[in-house]
């Protein structure tokens, strides 16, 4: 992945939030932007796919933002990822 | 433009002076490291001319201290090395450009133009908006082709404007930036410059409002309409792209809308269908027959409603949602009381997303502009503020009913954007609207929403000229307004009047000898977004006050030569600075010494260690007795 080709994962149980931010994103700086409906979704694609920052929205289902973030730093794969809320 | 030379050469100093005061600069001269400091970190200049070898403190280590503060004026350094060891360590330490002694001065100015140019917001040699041209290097000025004539300080105005297109200057920036810190103009001073400036620019067939005004905020060059097309391709494009309300031309931003729009209309039905579950909830909780359950769902889909709104930029819609999630979150089933508020706000989310607006690209607006909350259901009535409004820099937000005003006063904004600056009810909107209202006093409902926010400026609008009316307000602490005797623009002028001072640009000046509580303090009040010009060194106190001008003074007590109850005395003695509020903070906090500062004039005393927001609100408190006192005394 080259510095300027950035990969953005959005977690958000919202699909119309998951639309509107996908497609402001790709169109302003041009980045691949990834989505997950769920925390054990968005764990799952963080750990194959390796995103430069999560957008993690913090009121979901069953598992919530907090939880999902949780999981993400015990995670020696996904650790390392920055976390927007 | 202006230059702070940092030189202790005499010789050069006079030649630099004479060949940058030829091409309009504004010179300041200082002639030590330490001095250079103060000036550089203390005024804004345009450009730093910094010699290496300085008594006191180097240029080399000066640069980095400026760098190392965030400072990124172009710095220029003189020097008599010409290795390229001592370039390169030059360079390094933060320096833009290196000029060997002995120089030419043409080549000089050549260079100080060119860096003047990188860091200007319009990097063409020539500067251009529309008709008119200003040469830097010739110091011709044409309009349409015609020379226009002006003064030394004309011509640096409108230099200074097109330098920097698209911002807007108050009356202290231009005075900062185009009078020398020995000079002591007043404001008046550069509205008699601009409005000579106007006369001559008119005078050959500019607009009048060529250079515009925005009210309590400055001068700005207005953008030049095109009497043909839009086109991005016209000569002037540069120009434009810079303005401060420019045209949505930007193809990915309409782009963008376009795809907001039809994602809207898709979401829109999406939106009233969950609205069904808050209905449900309305209706059960009316019968008594409310379960945690449904509750819950509600709250998930007032949760959801806020998020879905939010990303569309329905502010109010998205307020709405969250006032809901934060009633219905509790974890007791809600009780029969609160049917009635549940209702109204569903009701009113219902309308918000009914009748959502198209999605437009969002207005610019100054930095900061102040949020006027009209209450009012007539789209008839407050359609024409938000234009008038506008062009004073005013935002305008509308609530339909009083719960939604009540809504949006109450709930705590995202941003300071959100947060309302003043209100203004008009009583025949609710009168008409609900037949009580018309028979009982409208007091029952305007004095709590009033004594609840009894820091917000309330402009009350009535159609009933009477004592009585007029009175209420008053104890209340409002302004009456007479529906019928007062036009739109004269209400704009209200609400512009009653808003508080706002803390952006107020000056602070701190003289206090500890170098490391000076160097903190700008970044503890950086929230407050005042202009803190700081002194360690009180012999400069009397030239750096007469240059600053500040709103506050804030003083250490001990300090070398002169101690701060004397520079509290000095102050007072000139009946100029008698009303300038003066705080002291000092590490003494024995009651002699406090008792002494009050005596020497002091309006404030706070011990250190001193949290910022602490020395923040001492100060907002200063500011507002001495906007109290300015409005009581005509």
């Amino acid at each position: 992945m080259t510095t300027n080709n950035k990969c953005v994962l959005i977690i958000d149980d919202e699909e119309t939030i998951q639309t509107v931010v996908k497609f402001g994103i790709h169109m302003k700086a041009g980045w691949e932007v990834l989505t997950a409906s769920s925390g054990p979704t968005g764990i799952q694609t963080a750990q194959t796919a390796h995103p430069d920052v999560i957008l993690l929205d913090v009121m979901m289902p069953e598992m919530d933002g907090i939880a999902t973030f949780k999981a993400l730093q015990s995670h020696p794969q996904t650790e390392q990822i920055p976390v927007i809320f | 433009m202006k230059i702070l030379l940092v030189e202790d050469d005499e010789f050069i100093i006079a030649l630099l002076t004479r060949s940058l005061s030829v091409h309009h600069y504004v010179v300041d001269v200082v002639k030590d490291g330490e001095m250079g400091w103060t000036y550089g970190s203390g005024f804004e200049y345009d450009l730093i001319v910094l010699d290496v070898m300085l008594p006191k403190l180097d240029g080399l280590t000066l640069c980095q201290r400026f760098r190392a503060e965030g400072l990124t004026v172009p710095i220029l350094v003189l020097t008599a090395q010409n290795s390229s060891i001592a370039k390169v360590q030059g360079l390094n330490a933060g320096a833009d450009d290196y000029v060997v002694k002995p120089f030419d001065p043409p080549e000089l100015v050549a260079r100080i133009q060119a860096l003047l140019r990188r860091s200007s917001a319009n990097p063409s040699p020539v500067l251009e908006w529309g008709a008119l041209a200003l040469n830097p290097s010739t110091c011709e000025v044409t309009y349409n082709a015609q020379p226009l004539l002006l003064t030394t300080k004309e011509y640096d105005l409108l230099e200074l404007f097109l330098r920097d297109s698209h911002h807007v200057f108050g009356s202290d920036e231009i005075l900062d930036r185009l009078w020398s810190s020995e000079e002591f103009p007043a404001e008046a001073t550069v509205r008699s410059h601009m409005r000579r400036l106007r006369q001559k620019l008119q005078g050959l067939g500019a607009p009048q409002d060529f250079i515009g005004t925005i009210h309590g905020r400055g001068y700005y060059l207005k953008p030049i309409q095109s009497p043909i097309s839009s086109s991005p391709e016209r000569s002037s494009t540069k120009n434009l792209n810079s303005l401060p309300r420019p045209p949505i031309d930007n193809s990915d931003e309409q782009q963008y809308l376009n795809f907001l729009n039809d994602t809207w209309k898709e979401t829109q039905l999406n939106c009233l269908e969950q609205l069904t579950v808050l209905s449900q909830s309305v209706q059960t909780l009316q019968t008594g027959s409310f379960e945690l359950g449904l509750q819950q769902k509600a709250h998930q889909v007032a949760h959801k409603l806020a998020g879905t709104l939010g990303i569309f930029g329905f502010t109010q819609g998205t307020q709405i949602s969250r006032r809901l999630e934060q009633i219905l979150s509790g974890p007791q089933v809600l009780s029969l009381e609160t049917a009635p508020l549940l209702a109204t706000l569903t009701a009113t989310l219902r309308e918000e997303i009914q009748n959502a607006p198209p999605i437009l690209a969002p207005q610019s607006y100054p930095e900061n502009a102040p949020l006027f909350l009209i209450v009012d259901c007539n789209p008839r009535f407050w359609d024409p503020f938000i234009p008038l409004a506008a062009q004073q820099g005013l935002r305008i937000a509308i609530a339909s009913t009083l719960e939604v005003a009540k809504t949006l006063l109450e709930s705590t904004p995202t941003t300071t954007e959100d947060l309302a600056s003043g209100v203004l009810i008009r009583l025949s909107s609710f009168q008409t609207q609900d037949k009580n209202l018309a028979t009982e006093t409208p007091w029952a409902w305007l004095q709590p929403l009033m004594s609840a926010h009894l820091n917000l400026p309330f402009l009350i609008l009535s159609d009933r000229d009477n004592l009585g009316d007029r009175l209420a307000v008053l104890r209340q602490g409002g302004q009456f307004l007479l529906e019928q005797s007062v036009t739109p623009e004269q209400i704009v002028a209200h609400m512009i009047k009653s808003l508080p001072q706002t803390t952006v640009d107020t000056k602070i000046m701190v003289v206090d000898d500890d170098c490391t509580w000076l160097n903190t303090l700008p970044r503890l009040l950086e929230p407050w977004k005042f202009k803190v010009t700081t002194l360690a060194d009180p012999q400069q106190f009397w030239t750096v006050l007469k240059s600053v001008c500040p709103d506050v003074l804030v003083l250490d007590v001990k300090m070398p030569q002169i101690n701060g109850f004397e520079l509290c005395q000095i102050l007072r003695s000139d009946p100029h600075w008698q009303q300038l509020p003066v705080l002291f903070v000092s590490a003494l906090d024995d009651d002699k010494t406090q008792n002494q500062a009050f005596t020497v004039g002091a309006d404030d005393y706070l011990c250190k260690p001193v949290p910022g927001d602490r020395l923040a609100n001492r100060i907002l408190n200063r500011l507002q007795r001495m906007h109290s006192v300015q409005i009581a005394t005509p």
